[in-house]
């Protein structure tokens, strides 16, 4: 059943899935034996010169026993309009498969170890169980510099369906200190992490890596929408960068006992002034500087610098929710924040109010 | 599209124009009632009818709650540079501040209001309230709710998730959603009156 392609790795044909997947869903005995076949996926002969969309869904370790980021993955593949001349690689992290659709029709299916509430056993953490052969960054990335490698500038499109923070995608919540750490992150973009020249040819010219996920910290959504909601900003880009704005200097969601610390605390101090009584204040040049710093210090501003790549992230202040239909959007709640970055910092915005995170804007808003 | 083919009714058949235009007033008015009935989405085959609930405020914390910094320094020669801080990550940690039972009246108002929801939800993960649902003081449920994001994940506990053969959950054990405005002011009356919540606090979109 399994066959080894011109690489010499592990590949799954078409008629070896039904059984297999019939396997892994009925008999966990056998996950075990998967371990012997190392999976490694790679570019074939058949996919290497067609288009490609590298197609993510992580663990939703709210609920990791659903499948609700494969369904959103799902929903975006439908909108993949050339799909029966390109090849969809569909990671999913949840049922531990990667499967290549080729030109709509043929596949081919790796295995690695499932991901299930099994592995949240306090909760929301991941705990690998003894076992290393999951899905991971590294397995993407590798993915990645594969095509880099043997098929240059046919990636067309990343999605990682994910959480995410300023940090990265949060592919499974595991632990910056866990021995195997799943979750994409800041420093992972290293050279000694990534071959950044491979990496970026492996995209097409108009190719894009799209993390789904959230950019959400509550005290800087609290210190936007404070601005945001003064008579004395403008919509229409006419502020002043003099002008200045009085802000509470609360604790966040709620002023008493809220969680997060003040505002202040996340804010340089000589970005603000303390005005006594709870209050502090800011310049609009100083509000500008807070949110072009935001977007500089995330995971895809460093991925979209360093390795020279458009990324599409959620811009600081907003975050990702399901809609109707199930796809991932910038929500109802801050989408009202995103026209700031794009009027006032020159941020270009991408689809659903996401915004666009690319080399030439991070250098020009980097002091 | 309705407009249009209500105008060639009229045109064609100029006397039945009136009937024509009440039928369109009564479709548009079904419209607009079935589009906002649609925002909630009813959720009664989930929550459990429960003897006795209570209400608590929670501290979540988790790594997406601390943030990187520029800091504006000086050299020795008096020349600004930027230092760049990126805090370490934290462990998530969940622990109840404060507790409160709600009476009999409260406790079949909260169900109530439960059970109408919206199917959207947002994706950040935190909560600061929680609701425990006891029955024959036997946790049966618990629901969560952030005041940031409105978000409400409801948890039937010792559930068993059963699945079809896609894979997908048919009986699910979690229901997430966003609670709808008047669950926020009943929660926040509650909150207030059981001196969980002071008069100041609020979700965080009323901020």
């Amino acid at each position: 059943m399994a066959k080894k392609n011109e690489y010499g790795y592990n590949i799954v044909t078409e008629d070896a899935v039904t059984e297999s997947s019939f396997l892994i869903e009925n008999d966990s005995k056998v996950l075990g034996n998967v371990d012997s076949q190392l999976p490694d996926w790679n570019v074939t002969t058949d996919v290497s010169s067609l288009k490609k969309y590298l197609l993510v869904a992580a663990i939703n370790y709210e609920n990791p026993n659903a499948d609700s980021f494969i369904n959103q993955l799902n929903n975006y593949k439908l909108k993949i309009k050339d799909k029966k001349s390109s090849a969809i690689i569909i990671v999913d992290m949840h049922k531990g498969t990667i499967r290549t659709v080729i030109e709509g029709k043929k596949d081919t299916v790796e295995y690695y170890e499932p991901i299930t509430k099994l592995n949240y056993p306090s909760g929301r953490t991941f705990d690998a169980i003894g076992k290393t052969n999951y899905i991971t960054k590294e397995t993407i990335y590798d993915i990645i510099e594969k095509i880099g490698a043997n098929a240059p500038g046919t990636l067309q499109d990343v999605c990682i369906f994910s959480h995410a923070y300023w940090q990265g995608p949060i592919l499974a919540n595991s632990k910056i200190t866990d021995p195997l750490d799943i979750d994409m992150r800041i420093s992972d973009i290293s050279p000694i992490v990534i071959d950044y020249l491979q990496f970026k040819s492996a995209f097409t010219s108009t190719g894009i890596f799209k993390i789904f996920g959230c950019q959400s910290h509550p005290p800087f959504n609290y210190l936007l929408k404070s601005v945001m909601q003064n008579p004395k900003y403008k919509k229409n880009g006419s502020t002043l960068d003099t002008e200045e704005f009085v802000v509470k200097d609360i604790r966040i969601p709620k002023p008493h006992g809220g969680v997060y610390d003040p505002v202040s605390t996340f804010v340089d101090s000589s970005l603000f002034t303390d005005i006594g009584g709870g209050k502090i204040k800011f310049t609009f040049l100083q509000i500008k500087t807070i949110f072009s710093d935001q977007y500089c210090l995330s995971f895809a501003a460093k991925l979209a610098s360093e390795v020279d790549i458009t990324v599409q992230y959620s811009l600081p202040a907003t975050y990702a929710s399901f809609g109707s239909p199930e796809y991932f959007r910038i929500s109802k709640d801050t989408e009202m924040n995103v026209p700031f970055f794009n009027t006032y910092l020159g941020i270009r915005i991408g689809e659903l109010n996401y915004g666009i995170y690319d080399r030439p804007t991070i250098l020009r808003l980097t002091p | 599209m309705v407009y249009m083919i209500d105008q060639l009714y009229c045109d064609l058949h100029p006397k039945n124009c009136m009937f024509s235009n009440r039928f369109l007033a009564t479709l548009i008015l079904f419209a607009v009632t079935f589009s906002t009935r649609g925002q909630y989405h009813s959720i009664d085959f989930f929550i459990s009818n429960a003897d006795s609930v209570t209400i608590s405020t929670v501290k979540y914390i988790d790594k997406t709650m601390v943030y990187p910094n520029r800091i504006k320094r000086t050299d020795t020669l008096g020349n600004c540079y930027y230092d760049y801080f990126y805090p370490p990550e934290i462990n998530d940690s969940i622990s109840i501040i404060g507790i409160k039972y709600l009476d009999t009246k409260e406790t079949k108002n909260l169900i109530r209001k439960l059970r109408k929801v919206k199917k959207v939800y947002p994706l950040p993960t935190g909560y600061d309230i929680q609701l425990d649902f006891y029955k024959k003081n036997v946790l049966i449920q618990t629901a969560t709710v952030s005041s940031y994001s409105k978000k409400l994940i409801v948890k039937k506990t010792g559930c068993k998730e059963v699945y079809n053969e896609n894979n997908s959950e048919i009986d699910p054990c979690i229901f997430m959603g966003m609670i709808s405005n008047d669950l926020k002011k009943y929660l926040r009356y509650l909150l207030i009156k059981k001196n969980l919540w002071i008069n100041e606090d609020n979700f965080f979109e009323d901020l």
